[in-house]
């Protein structure tokens, strides 16, 4: 029998006691006890740590109990083990699996109790230094000593100044990182570690050619063929065999365009250039640096310091440009590792670059001085960032005419002239007198000594005189103003001609030739003389055979020259003005009239063109030379002679030597002028466009042909 | 007056030889004799232009400064210009035993170089004998420079006598200088215009400094005097 109620089973009467568990939910009408099903939303299940807490403090107990039950210590450790401690681990942190390593969708590889998250990530290569840099004041300035480097850190290798420092600004602290750590400061925590190993990159090994992704790589070398990439630790092993000019020229010419370069201000060379350019050398094998400004003075310096410092070779350098080759057995894994300097030290207090009154001068000199150089015309004006490198030169040269020199730097920044002017002190031995408006006043020293040898000496300076070669005249004379070149190579001689206006010092020249032989006399020689002078010559071992034979003729130079000038009257080619007449319009109206009316003149052809053909023709020629100065028809030449030129004329222009020399054969009665007088008159004439004359030539030409047949 | 013994065209063989050293050589010299051995004068002549326009319009401008040094060469050597030839008024002179030929070319000055050309030729003068002299606007006022050889910088002079000259720029040259236009001016302009007063003064005092130079450049070509020369020159105002 059910029973039927009006009320749903069970009767509930509002609780008096609300519900405790705010979980179980109010609609749902079980019964609180011996309700089965309700038994999973009635028991309050207890949270995950709560039950791990709990486990532990089981174990916990446990295991103090299972102590302090064994009294018998040697009865415990007699006692075998039954089983194997096998940790069963928390539900958060499982124990290691029976079968280590294996992976299953159930389970994952064994990490270990602790799991590293944020392990920091090691270089391949431990840091070099671990000692803690000291600062050291020195004559070379400040600088930072760290044991096991190669050489003294400064923050700039080039513009230290080379005194020793007065004091420091600040406590004295390396601008390095912690040297502890391995990695660099960063000023962060580590980034979390990568899942890939890191891979240290090496020059030998390059990645393969068409792989995405990769900034391109400069294979190493140069090498010959045959030769491979060593790995070598010492900088000339580095550098390898010296370079030859094709692959100078090869390197220079790639690296030319590339815009990536560093850049050199004026801190020239600072301490972190050092790393840039060992990153430059990753990818390419030269490194262009361009320098500017205050470092370009002492160009020598910068270079000097960077082969030292660095380990590269410089294979071009054009004013401010620099270009340094890594070396044939470069590899960036084998770099030396510098620290970084993270900022820059302060520089210390040097001594003042310009004293109120400058040693080797009173006060009253030095004002004076100051006094003059504001009226003194500055040699040259700098720009701010300029490039330098003459400076030095020209501060040289200019010495040798003044005493004080003044170099306009307006525009640049106070601090860089200041440099500038202190590198002059150091280079070009000088003193500083005054820095005022932006310009730099410097004196030369009271123990400046000329680079040129005065030219008044007349004694004998040099008894044993140099040998000046062939080629070394070439350069000195084409390079006038290394006047220290041409001063070591040339001497004081050839001044001797210079102010002594009468002849007897070039007579002398000749006379001492015959000194040599021991005639002795210096008067104007005479035809017996100059007989002696070649026969004796002619036995003495001089270089230059030549000159003695036109000794003699040099005499007659001038005589020949008025020969020559009578002759070209004599032709028509040349008009003599009375002496009064010489008023510049009435010459050029002259010229101008008489130029309408003369032959033309020969055309200057330069003689190098002709010279084999003179070499063969010397002897022939001087006879003929002779003809053809007697007879002075330039006006009209002989037709076979027209007829010559002509087809020497038109094969001129092909540098067929060698066709002239057989004319010049066959024609072998025809007169040939060598002074070209004949042939350009000739030309003169063709070039002429005159549809006449051309007939003319044509026709001689004709004729000639048949003169040859 | 023709002595078969020699030829000019011997001379001109000489130098034609040896076409690498055609600089006065300096020769070894083991004994204690004098330095005045050490060079050997060439007596080749020297053929001396100065550029410039003819007749009196042009006389005295900057682009004349040419003429204007060979005639004070003219009155320094006491050699008197009298000749015309090939479109030029020349003179025959020596100084101390070296013949020079002192000419002013009477073409104007785009043409000069016809003239030259002639000249060298009949005279058979070396090319590295021919002394062009000549105004140059890249130097300052009243300063002269001697160069074994150069390029011709926007004269037309000078271009044209390297034309006529086979091409060949391997020819000394004295150049004076005349300063840059001032601002804006035209160049024809400039070059056409007479010296200011101070200019000139400046320009008086280079006319002798330079005769002097040639002088030596005659008698013992180029050696470190010219080489002083020229920075002497190059610094001479920056004196006090």
């Amino acid at each position: 029998m059910s029973l039927k109620l009006n009320t749903p089973f069970p009767i509930f009467a509002p609780s008096l006691f609300p519900n405790p568990n705010p979980r179980a939910p109010s609609e749902i009408r079980f019964s609180r006890w011996g309700n089965a099903n309700a038994e999973r939303f009635e028991q309050r299940r207890r949270t995950q740590e709560e039950l791990e807490a709990e486990i532990r403090r089981d174990r916990r107990f446990d295991a103090a109990t299972s102590i302090v039950h064994t009294q018998d210590s040697a009865a415990a450790s007699s006692e075998p083990k039954t089983s194997p401690f096998r940790s069963r681990g928390t539900p958060s942190q499982p124990s290691a699996r029976s079968i280590p390593g294996r992976r299953s969708k159930y389970s994952k590889p064994d990490y270990g109790p602790t799991r590293p998250k944020n392990k920091p990530k090691v270089p391949d290569s431990p840091p070099q230094l671990g000692a803690k840099p000291e600062v050291k004041l020195s004559e070379d300035g400040l600088s930072y000593v760290i044991d096991g480097a190669p050489f003294e850190f400064k923050y700039s290798y080039t513009e230290t100044p080379k005194v020793k420092p007065l004091k420091l600004r600040e406590a004295p602290y390396a601008p390095f990182g912690p040297t502890t750590m391995g990695r660099p400061w960063t000023g962060r925590a580590p980034l979390p570690q990568s899942q890939k190993p890191p891979r240290e990159f090496d020059s030998f090994q390059l990645p393969p050619v068409g792989k995405k992704g990769v900034k391109p790589v400069q294979k190493p070398g140069p090498f010959r063929p045959g030769v491979g990439p060593r790995y070598v630790y010492t900088k000339e092993e580095i550098l390898g065999e010296p370079l030859t000019k094709e692959e100078i020229r090869e390197l220079v010419t790639s690296c030319l365009k590339t815009t990536r370069q560093l850049n050199m201000g004026r801190d020239g060379l600072t301490h972190n250039m050092l790393n840039n350019i060992h990153d430059l050398w990753k990818r390419r094998r030269v490194c262009k640096i361009k320098c500017k400004g205050v470092c370009t003075v002492d160009m020598d310096n910068v270079c000097e310091q960077l082969e030292e410092k660095i380990g590269g070779k410089v294979i071009y350098r054009r004013g401010g440009v620099i270009f340094l080759f890594r070396g044939r057995n470069y590899n960036h894994r084998t770099r030396p590792r510098f620290p970084l300097m993270l900022w820059k030290p302060a520089a210390p207090v040097y001594p003042r670059l310009i004293q109120q009154v400058p040693e080797g001068l009173t006060l009253k000199e030095a004002t004076a001085m100051r006094r003059k150089g504001r009226e003194l015309m500055p040699i040259c004006k700098l720009g701010k960032n300029g490039v330098y490198c003459d400076l030095v030169k020209n501060v040289r040269e200019a010495f040798e005419v003044c005493e004080l020199v003044r170099i306009d730097c307006q525009g640049i920044k106070g601090s860089d002239f200041r440099k500038i002017g202190a590198k002059l002190k150091d280079l070009v031995p000088c003193v500083l007198i005054s820095f005022e408006n932006e310009q730099i006043l410097i004196w030369r020293g009271r123990e400046w000594k000329s680079s040129l040898t005065v030219p008044d000496k007349k004694d004998d300076i040099l008894r044993d005189i140099d040998v000046d070669t062939v080629s070394e005249e070439d350069e000195a004379s084409e390079s006038l103003n290394h006047t220290q070149t041409v001063n070591q190579n040339s001497s004081s001689g050839p001044m001797e001609f210079q102010h002594d206006p009468d002849g007897d010092e070039l007579c002398s020249s000749t006379g001492d030739i015959s000194a040599l032989e021991g005639a002795g006399s210096t008067l104007h020689a005479s035809s017996t003389e100059d007989v002696t002078t070649d026969n004796s010559l002619g036995d003495h071992q001089e270089p230059e055979q030549e000159s003695e034979t036109s000794e003699e003729i040099n005499r007659q130079s001038v005589e020949r020259v008025l020969n020559m000038m009578k002759q070209a009257v004599e032709s028509g080619a040349a008009l003599v003005l009375d002496a009064a007449d010489l008023d510049p319009d009435t010459v050029f109206a002259r010229a101008v009239a008489f130029s309408s009316v003369a032959t033309p003149g020969p055309v200057f052809q330069h003689g190098l063109r002709k010279q084999p053909a003179v070499k063969k023709e010397e002897k022939r020629e001087f006879g003929y030379k002779n003809i053809e100065a007697k007879t002075s028809s330039a006006v009209v030449p002989g037709r076979k002679e027209v007829a010559a030129t002509v087809e020497r004329y038109d094969k001129r222009e092909k540098e067929g030597v060698e066709l002239k020399m057989e004319e010049l054969d066959e024609d072998y009665r025809e007169v040939i002028p060598h002074g070209t007088l004949k042939v350009d008159e000739l030309a003169k004439l063709l070039a002429v466009v005159v549809p006449g004359r051309k007939e003319v030539a044509v026709r001689e030409k004709g004729y000639e042909k048949q003169e040859k047949e | 007056m023709f002595c078969s013994a020699y030829t000019p065209s011997c001379i001109y063989h000489f130098h034609v030889n040896k076409p690498v050293c055609r600089k006065p050589r300096f020769r070894v010299c083991s004994s204690t004799s004098s330095e005045s051995d050490r060079f050997k004068v060439e007596y080749t002549p020297w053929l001396i232009v100065g550029l410039g326009n003819p007749g009196n319009k042009y006389h005295g401008t900057r682009h004349n400064v040419g003429f204007e040094m060979i005639d004070k060469l003219a009155r320094k050597e006491g050699v008197l210009m009298n000749t015309i030839q090939s479109k030029a008024l020349i003179g025959i002179g020596a100084i101390e035993e070296v013949p020079i030929l002192l000419a002013k070319p009477q073409t104007y000055m785009n043409f000069s170089g016809e003239s030259v050309g002639s000249l060298a030729a009949h005279y058979q003068v070396p090319l590295r004998h021919i002394l062009l002299v000549y105004d140059e606007m890249a130097l300052p006022n009243g300063v002269l420079r001697l160069q074994p050889k150069g390029g011709q910088g926007y004269h037309n002079g000078v271009k044209s006598v390297m034309g006529n000259l086979d091409g060949r720029r391997n020819f000394p040259r004295l150049s004076i200088g005349i300063g840059h236009p001032p601002g804006n001016m035209d160049m024809k302009a400039f070059l056409l215009q007479k010296f200011s007063t101070s200019e000139r003064r400046q320009i008086d005092e280079s006319l002798e400094q330079g005769s002097e130079a040639v002088k030596t450049l005659v008698l013992s070509g180029f050696s470190e005097g010219i080489s002083r020369f020229n920075l002497v020159q190059k610094y001479k105002f920056h004196k006090v």
